[in-house]
């Protein structure tokens, strides 16, 4: 055996984990080598300065709550063991229970007929006046709503006034671009028509010119227009 | 009294809605909780925020304990995930490389005055190990767990469990301030 595997087993050794015959044959390599022999005693002494380390007190520590786990109600586990007689009181008791219930609805309910007349019947004056006020209230309330209603309307508008006076000054300063870019665009194609006919006149007054010096006659209607009118400047 | 009712009673009643259970439990690893995460952090601010972390960790995921091993294992592994994601956080730049030791910052004032000359001591030896064997070495010595508990906590294999403490011991051994006072 070797340092390097003789070295990973030296704690368990100390520790008396190790297989006695692997641990005897360690124990031979430690006794035969300086260096392992050393480092068992480091391992040693870094036993007991674990122990020696002393602590030191914990800080707070802040915890957060552990979160209810109730169970939900459930129902109690039904009775294997039940016989059938032994529900027999529980019956009656609901039996009677449902009789008596019957017999209240019953006796309680009112006549059919008697429910138009019920209906027909003028209601007490101060009953009257609990309901006039009622009105009055509601109105009152509604008409409190309307102005609450106009009050926050007019609240968002002023809180909004400097938004919206933006919004309408870059609109406004867009539709002016807009329409400047249009003028431009405009301007530009007029002087563009314009140059580009002066031009055209002036090559066909050129051409004139020359044909006056070369003292050459033109067919009849050559250079007659459609309607049979001659150029202007084109004539001899 | 809960002073004396099991880990796994207290987290069946907490999961039941029970605040007292829950604190009780939380009140039971708290120090340890906190002298772990100091340990690993060599910084009392830090180690307070772990421990706050350790212990959300555990409220959120306290529903998904089954119940079938330790409860203080799985609490460290909760603890071991914390402490790994704040220390590859705390490196400066770069990747996350555990063959090399992270940076730490001296622990405040008011806790070096409070603290013991051992601990400053075990403090300084620790700031001197790579991350992943001071994770082993504080698994191993101070909290006791077996290899195969560090390497359920750390995700990695016993027998890598072991090769790092082996490593780490040899650096340990090399540490001159802790020879000097050995």
């Amino acid at each position: 055996m070797n340092c390097d595997e003789a070295g990973p087993l030296l704690a368990e050794l100390a520790d008396g984990t190790l297989d006695a015959a692997v641990a005897r044959r360690v124990q031979a390599h430690i006794e035969g080598c300086d260096d392992c022999f050393s480092l068992a005693g480091t391992l040693g002494v870094w036993q007991r300065q674990a122990e020696a380390w002393e602590d030191m007190p914990a800080p707070m520590i802040l915890l957060p709550h552990m979160p209810s786990r109730r169970r939900g109600w459930r129902l109690p586990p039904w009775p294997t063991d039940l016989r059938w007689w032994q529900l027999l009181p529980t019956a009656a008791s609901l039996g009677a229970l449902a009789l008596a219930l019957v017999a209240f609805v019953r006796a309680g309910s009112p006549d059919s007929e008697a429910l138009p007349a019920m209906a027909a019947t003028p209601l007490p004056a101060n009953a009257q006046v609990l309901h006039a006020s009622f009105d009055e209230w509601q109105q009152d309330f509604q008409h409190r709503l309307e102005v609450d209603q106009s009050l926050i309307v007019q609240a968002v508008m002023v809180a909004n006034e400097d938004r919206r006076q933006r919004e309408l000054d870059a609109l406004a300063r867009l539709l002016k671009a807009e329409m400047d870019r249009q003028a431009l665009e405009t301007d530009q194609s007029l002087r563009y028509v314009v140059a580009h006919q002066l031009k055209e006149q002036e090559r066909v007054d050129q051409l004139a010119v020359q044909v006056q010096q070369i003292g050459w006659e033109p067919p009849p209607g050559l250079l007659s227009s459609p309607e049979g009118t001659t150029p202007e400047g084109a004539s001899p | 009294m809960l002073r004396d009712v099991s880990d796994e009673t207290l987290v069946k009643r907490a999961l039941a809605g029970s605040d007292r259970a829950w604190t009780a439990l939380v009140r039971r690893y708290d120090r340890r909780v906190y002298n772990y995460a100091f340990r690993m952090s060599g910084n009392a601010e830090d180690a307070r925020d772990l421990a706050q972390e350790v212990f959300l960790g555990v409220f959120r995921n306290l529903g998904g304990f089954r119940g079938d091993g330790v409860f203080a294992a799985w609490l460290f592994r909760i603890a071991a995930f914390r402490c790994t994601d704040y220390l590859r956080r705390r490196r400066p730049m770069g990747e996350f490389d555990e063959t090399s030791a992270p940076p730490t910052d001296d622990p405040g004032p008011q806790e070096v005055a409070a603290m013991s000359r051992t601990n400053r001591r075990i403090l300084a030896a620790l700031e001197a190990l790579p991350a992943a064997q001071r994770h082993v070495v504080e698994l191993k010595f101070f909290q006791q767990f077996t290899f195969e508990d560090i390497g359920m906590q750390l995700g990695i294999s016993p027998n890598t469990a072991k090769t790092r403490l082996y490593g780490a011991l040899k650096k340990l051994k090399h540490h001159e301030e802790l020879q000097g006072e050995l």
